[in-house]
């Protein structure tokens, strides 16, 4: 095996340009799915912590039945934002915080107009633990304690209501019981993260100061929770629903906003497409030059039978210059694309919209195993049956025939 | 026992919507030793006849015996077998494979039956030095002359150590004095060693060394097929040679 190994190097070498070309095609089969692959899944990731560490958490507690109704943010499913649910979660292996929400519905007025909110009363020291880029597209300041009616609207309904940071205004809701209470509040800053609804219609203003204003005191009607790592929150989540039993419904980032996960699975589908095309092109190249060698060479493949080689030989011969392009190809592209990536990711990422949004995200280009392996694999295979064809043709030929080519 | 023994050949080709006989019913014997031409003009069937001779190819018809062996109907990789451990082929265009060396080329057909380096590359060496290449061992093909690419095929033809070598009109790519010197060569290596030797060829200088003229014409061996050479190789096997 070690001859068909050398003889099938230097017969890849042999003649250097062609080689040359089809390790190209290879490589940049290889370096473009990577490069492409890389920056899909960072700007996946990218989406995926914009909403898991900047709005909804890992997951999020509920009462049983809130999902159906959120849309009308019920007050009337609240909780304890005390006590056994949250110590018990944050006990869980794997959860780095819990924070309490009361969210509600009601209308912000600036003294000459009013428009409809939805407003989210936070423990700004939970929240940010669990949602460290929560500010990120903050302009002004964030909620804090310190700042008891502190609010943050967003950029659109502080510019429709003539907002600037320091000046306020009147937030009016109804209580459980529907009674009509309002308190003023002091605008520290405007959150622009380019999703439309949040920028016409959200407001978050400290816990207290919702649960003032709604005669709710030491209720909560929202948990959201934080991991360790995105890829436990499943088996985080399970684990927490049982902890709460069935008064209570546990639902995930990717069952809250459904819309990015199939985003994000739609840019892998359509990568998955592109990267097939790259590799198609690398293949037809493989399967070329070694039509070609096979054609240049039958002369010497007839030698090499009637000096007794058998055709399983031949057929091995030739499969291991595919195998050798196959290497070489696979190795130069990857190399390539994980130098670019590497460059990349230490200069912090690309900046870029992610798609429907205004917002810029930076894209740290990431190669993880379910990218890297399946591309390498299928460069490797592809090249190597791209190479079975010619291989098989060259052990099918007739040695009399073989020898009289020219 | 005669080393080749071929009884009522015969070989027919379809080409396109006709068939081409090729061979009309041949019968031959070689005996060890022997050093034998095969001449014909072209078209007559002597390629295919040394081509059957060689398990390249095989008869459509008739009974071929090596060296007592009847191996007219094996597959194609027991002929390979065959190929590879009895017969050594010497061709018109020398058929050295360019990306091997003067040592690898000779090794070849011994490396890929997975023969044992040592030893190998001991008899490699001897006859190298026999042919007169021991100065070109790590030379490429393409860095030698016509000649010495002839003598790597014949030392490549030789190291298996068959029972017949077969040369394909040996000497029509070489200028006179180096075909001399290869058909020198070639009943050196007959004389000390015994090698059988069946060439095809059209030099007088091969025929006039020739102790056997087979004449072969439109798929017919003809009459006058050399008796007394034939015999001559008889007693030249007999001597032991």
């Amino acid at each position: 095996m070690f001859t068909l190994i050398r003889l099938a190097i230097r017969n890849v070498l042999r003649n250097k340009s062609r080689a040359a070309f089809t390790v190209g095609a290879i490589g940049f089969g290889v370096l473009m799915t990577l490069l492409l692959g890389s920056f899909v899944v960072g700007l996946g990731n990218a989406m995926v912590d914009d909403i898991v560490q900047g709005k909804v958490g890992a997951f999020q507690v509920h009462r049983k039945g809130y999902s159906d109704v959120r849309e009308n943010q019920p007050l009337d499913l609240d909780f304890a934002d005390t006590g056994a649910n949250l110590s018990n979660i944050k006990k869980i292996h794997g959860v780095t915080g819990v924070s309490p929400r009361l969210v509600f519905s009601g209308m912000a007025a600036n003294g000459s107009q009013s428009t409809m909110i939805v407003v989210t009363g936070i423990d700004p020291a939970q929240e940010y633990r669990v949602l460290p880029h929560a500010n990120d597209f903050l302009e002004g300041k964030p909620v804090d304690n310190a700042v008891a009616n502190g609010a943050i609207f967003g950029k659109d309904l502080a510019d429709a209501l003539g907002l600037k940071a320091g000046t306020g205004g009147t937030i009016q809701a109804a209580s459980k019981s529907g009674q009509q209470n309002a308190l003023d509040f002091e605008l520290r800053g405007a959150l622009n993260n380019g999703n439309a609804f949040e920028s016409k219609r959200s407001v978050v203003v400290p816990l207290r100061w919702a649960q003032n204003l709604l005669g709710m005191e030491g209720r909560v009607t929202e948990l959201a929770v934080s991991t360790q790592n995105r890829e436990d929150i499943p088996a985080i989540a399970a684990q927490v629903q049982n902890l709460l039993g069935p008064d209570y419904e546990v639902q995930t980032w990717k069952q809250l906003r459904p819309n990015v996960d199939d985003v994000v699975n739609f840019q892998r589908m359509v990568l998955g497409a592109i990267c097939s095309i790259f590799l198609v092109i690398a293949i037809i190249g493989v399967v070329n030059t070694m039509l070609m060698a096979v054609l240049e060479r039958t002369r010497e493949i007839g030698t090499m039978m009637a000096v007794g080689m058998r055709r399983h030989r031949i057929t091995e011969l030739f499969l291991w210059e595919a195998t050798t392009l196959a290497v070489i190809g696979t190795g130069s592209g990857l190399a390539v694309a994980l130098a670019i990536i590497e460059a990349v990711a230490r200069k912090g990422g690309v900046p870029a919209n992610a798609p429907g949004s205004a917002a810029v995200y930076y894209i740290v280009p990431a190669v993880p195993f379910d990218l890297l392996a399946p591309t390498l694999l299928a460069a490797f295979v592809g090249t190597i049956l791209a190479g079975a064809y010619p291989s098989w043709r060259a052990a099918r030929l007739n040695p009399v025939d073989a020898l009289r080519a020219t | 026992m005669a080393l080749v023994q071929l009884q009522n050949i015969k070989k027919s080709y379809q080409l396109g919507k006709t068939e081409v006989v090729a061979l009309k019913g041949v019968d031959l014997t070689i005996e060890h030793g022997e050093f034998t031409v095969v001449m014909g003009p072209s078209g007559s069937g002597k390629t295919t006849l040394l081509n059957i001779i060689g398990c390249l190819d095989r008869a459509s018809s008739g009974s071929y015996k090596l060296d007592g062996d009847e191996i007219g109907h094996r597959d194609f990789n027991d002929l390979a077998e065959v190929r590879n451990r009895k017969i050594g082929f010497i061709f018109q265009n020398f058929n050295l494979i360019p990306v091997l060396d003067v040592v690898e080329n000779i090794e070849f057909p011994c490396v890929i039956r997975g023969e044992d380096r040592k030893a190998l590359r001991e008899r490699t060496l001897k006859i190298a030095a026999e042919v007169g290449l021991t100065p070109y061992l790590k030379q490429k093909p393409d860095e030698l002359s016509g000649g010495q690419r002839q003598r790597v095929a014949i030392a490549r033809a030789l190291v298996t150590e068959p029972q017949l070598v077969l040369a394909d009109e040996p000497t029509a790519n070489l200028d006179s004095t180096t075909a001399d010197q290869i058909i020198d060569l070639m009943l050196k290596l007959n004389r000390e060693h015994g090698v059988t030797f069946v060439f095809s060829t059209h030099d007088p200088r091969v025929m006039e060394h020739a102790r056997r003229v087979v004449r072969i014409h439109d798929g017919v061996m003809e009459d006058g097929t050399d008796a007394a050479a034939h015999e001559a190789g008889r007693m030249h096997a007999a001597m032991g040679h």
